[in-house]
């Protein structure tokens, strides 16, 4: 081989690095925190003084949201809600997006590499990539005396309770009220009768799990509906729309009216529904903006006539609340009721009859943060 | 002509793999298995359904297959579609700007796609990088570019209604996008059958130090199988648009392992030089009736994974067996 060929071997191995690592980091996410910052103590962080915790000048608070990434609509609306927040208490400077892009092990050097900066006047919210990787943020939150509300995951077994005041809440949303309410507006929608097919989520998944879980109930109140098959379309748009077309030749006018398991399946099922002639009405959960659109501007009785209002801003809007309460001490959290600690958010179902009063999922205009419990459902078992 | 002529004029055919035998009867035999379970697989509705879901995939292989009989991979293709998807959808009558360039959108698409295959195809040639490392750089940068276009908004509703029009019934009771994944895979035959484009590529992945030594600019017939499979990809990634209605960044979730299989499935040959358009066509095919035929057969959607990736490994094994030899190579 001769030199100048080696030369060019070389240069282009490090150019094809450079080029996975400016894709990679191209997210604009947090990880700017250099390692030699990063102290053992929390020598640097703010107002790190306070044994106790709470009483933090909110003018020290640092607010964090961590979520996967903002090319999905549903972060896009918790980083809505998350902003309106920090706007009301007029900390919008403070306020910090990180994105772990469905990679565990950076959500957690990120939420390392802010606790180490701000320590126990940071603010979190996080939606943990997996279960798995809460404890190791407990640790670090603990460690730092911080504030941390969590969304969706939590292995079992554990809790805020038991976890102490650092861990001020864990909310949810109740897959089992949403499927079990967004198939109840189906059925009335088909008269009471006549048979569905269900488009469930990925199946290993809890939330798709509780879902089913509620359609399967309201079956049970509805005897004169039969399911007539169910699959996973596995969330997604393009999938639901195949599933859909091969129902449709499984089951032919059998069908009169589709349940699915979010809003995306239902969508690719509304499109597969349309280009077969097909007129039936199917339900979706998520409330996404188009969903929104899709009601608004059907019959209310064929094609998108059914969801549940988004969460999503709610989730980022009320995390921070309730999280940045504990930390300016007018919360303590060990003496708040369970309901206030874990607890699932209210479900709405948004149909054809109350669609025009529902504002879209990033429409963050009429959010109210001066009773932060107002979005609580019930608690968690 | 005798009928020894004849004889002796299939078994060159035959033998040479322009036709994939294997993988045909392989398609044939999982048909008939889901026939048996449901009769109504070989409903001409459902017929209709499978060639509607192969299209865009389609599309996609036929691109990835030359790339493939150089002997080089392209994995790029989720990013590449992400970017065909939502440029698009920012071009074509939309909710999110005042453009509306109709049909006009996919053409620039399809270029700004091909960009993404011009940067792998010169860092694999010139710069002699693995194809499967730039082929990764360069689905990061399509995602990249995808999710910048995306921005922090809704995901772009398409409007137009003529453009959505395409994912509609058409002629025969097929899409406008089953008609024009035809035409793709037809041109793909040409190319492959007639054109230099596609001699060379088997030249290339059979010997590619013959292949030089016999004065053919091995460089630009590489460089232009990664620019023609991102074209391809891109076009797809418009398909997805005008079948779903919206742009995504997640528009080619999937397709990777899809493309992938139905290239491996049919028979074309990861180390290059066999196999071919129809070959990865036929492959996605069978991956798609798999799918498809299991929904009928009511098999319980726990199994299916377990099902469809059993299919593919036995139809691995059954299609490469003569070529275990060769293929120990990259193992």
């Amino acid at each position: 081989m001769t030199r100048t060929t080696q030369i060019a071997r070389t240069t282009g191995a490090a150019l094809a690095v450079l080029l996975l690592v400016a894709a990679c980091s191209s997210d604009g996410g947090a990880t700017t925190a250099p390692a030699t910052d990063a102290p053992s103590t929390n020598a640097s962080a703010p107002a790190a003084t306070s044994a106790g915790g709470s009483g933090c000048d909110p003018k020290d608070i640092k607010l964090v949201q961590s979520g996967r990434g903002l090319e999905n609509e549903y972060y896009v609306s918790v980083d809505a809600g998350s902003k309106a927040f920090a706007d009301s208490v007029g900390l919008l400077d403070n306020y910090q997006w990180i994105a772990s892009d469905g990679d565990s092990q950076k959500q957690l050097s990120q939420i390392t590499s802010i606790l180490a900066q701000s320590g126990a006047c940071t603010v979190l919210n996080v939606d943990p990539n997996e279960s798995a990787i809460l404890p190791a943020i407990l640790d670090a939150v603990v460690a730092n005396n911080a504030w941390l509300t969590v969304q969706w995951n939590r292995p079992e077994g554990t809790s805020p309770q038991e976890t102490g005041p650092n861990w001020v809440a864990f909310m949810s949303e109740d897959g089992f009220v949403q499927g079990h309410d967004t198939a109840k507006a189906l059925f009335e929608a088909m008269g009471g009768t006549g048979g569905i097919v269900a488009l469930q989520g990925i199946l290993d998944n809890t939330v798709a799990q509780s879902r089913f879980a509620g359609l399967q109930k309201a079956l049970e109140e509805y005897p004169d509906i039969k399911l007539l098959g169910d699959q996973t379309a596995k969330w997604d748009r393009t999938e639901g729309q195949n599933v859909m077309q091969t129902f449709l030749t499984k089951f032919g006018d059998e069908i009169t009216g589709v349940w699915a398991g979010n809003d995306a399946m239902g969508l690719g099922a509304v499109a597969a529904n349309e280009a077969a002639g097909k007129k039936i009405p199917v339900s979706g959960i998520d409330g996404l903006e188009e969903s929104l659109k899709a009601i608004a501007a059907g019959d209310g009785k064929s094609g998108f006539i059914a969801t549940t209002q988004a969460n999503a801003a709610n989730q980022g809007g009320f995390g921070l609340a309730i999280a940045y309460a504990a930390a300016t001490g007018e919360i303590d959290p060990t003496t708040e009721p369970d309901e206030h600690r874990a607890f699932f958010l209210k479900t709405n179902i948004v149909t054809k009859a109350n669609v025009a009063d529902i504002p879209a999922p990033d429409d963050t205009s009429k959010m109210d943060f001066s009773d932060i419990w107002s979005v609580v459902g019930a608690a968690i078992p | 002509m005798t009928a020894m002529g004849l004889q002796v004029r299939a078994r060159r055919i035959l033998g040479h793999g322009a036709i994939p035998v294997p993988a045909l009867i392989a398609l044939l035999a999982v048909s008939g298995v889901l026939t048996i379970l449901n009769t109504r697989f070989m409903s001409v509705t459902n017929l209709q359904t499978i060639v509607d879901q192969t299209a865009i995939p389609a599309v996609i292989v036929v691109g990835l297959t030359f790339v493939v009989l150089t002997g080089s991979i392209d994995l790029s293709v989720e990013g590449v579609v992400a970017v065909g998807s939502m440029v698009t959808s920012l071009l074509v009558m939309n909710d999110r700007n005042d453009l509306a360039l109709g049909a006009l959108a996919v053409p620039v698409a399809v270029i700004v796609g091909g960009g993404l295959g011009l940067v792998a195809g010169l860092a694999v040639t010139r710069l002699r990088i693995p194809s499967f490392l730039a082929t990764i750089a360069t689905w990061y940068i399509g995602r990249g570019i995808a999710e910048l276009l995306f921005g922090d908004k809704a995901k772009p509703r398409v409007l137009d209604e003529g453009f959505i029009a395409w994912s509609h019934p058409l002629f025969l009771g097929f899409s406008g996008l089953v008609w024009l994944a035809i035409v793709v895979v037809l041109f793909g035959l040409l190319l492959q059958q007639f054109a230099r484009f596609g001699r060379y590529a088997y030249a290339i992945g059979g010997s590619e130090e013959t292949t030089k030594l016999s004065g053919i600019p091995v460089r630009r017939y590489r460089l232009g199988a990664f620019i023609f499979s991102s074209l391809c990809f891109a076009l797809a990634g418009a398909m997805v648009t005008a079948r779903t209605g919206v742009g995504a960044v997640a528009a080619g979730d999937g397709q990777l392992f899809l493309a992938v299989s139905g290239v491996v499935i049919g028979g074309t040959l990861l180390i290059g030089g066999r196999g071919g358009v129809l070959h990865s066509v036929v492959g996605v095919l069978i991956m798609v009736v798999i799918a498809n035929g299991m929904i009928l057969a009511d098999v319980s959607p726990y199994w299916q994974q377990v099902v469809q990736g059993a299919v593919v490994l036995v139809a691995v094994i059954a299609t490469v067996w003569r070529q275990r030899a060769r293929l120990r190579v990259i193992l």
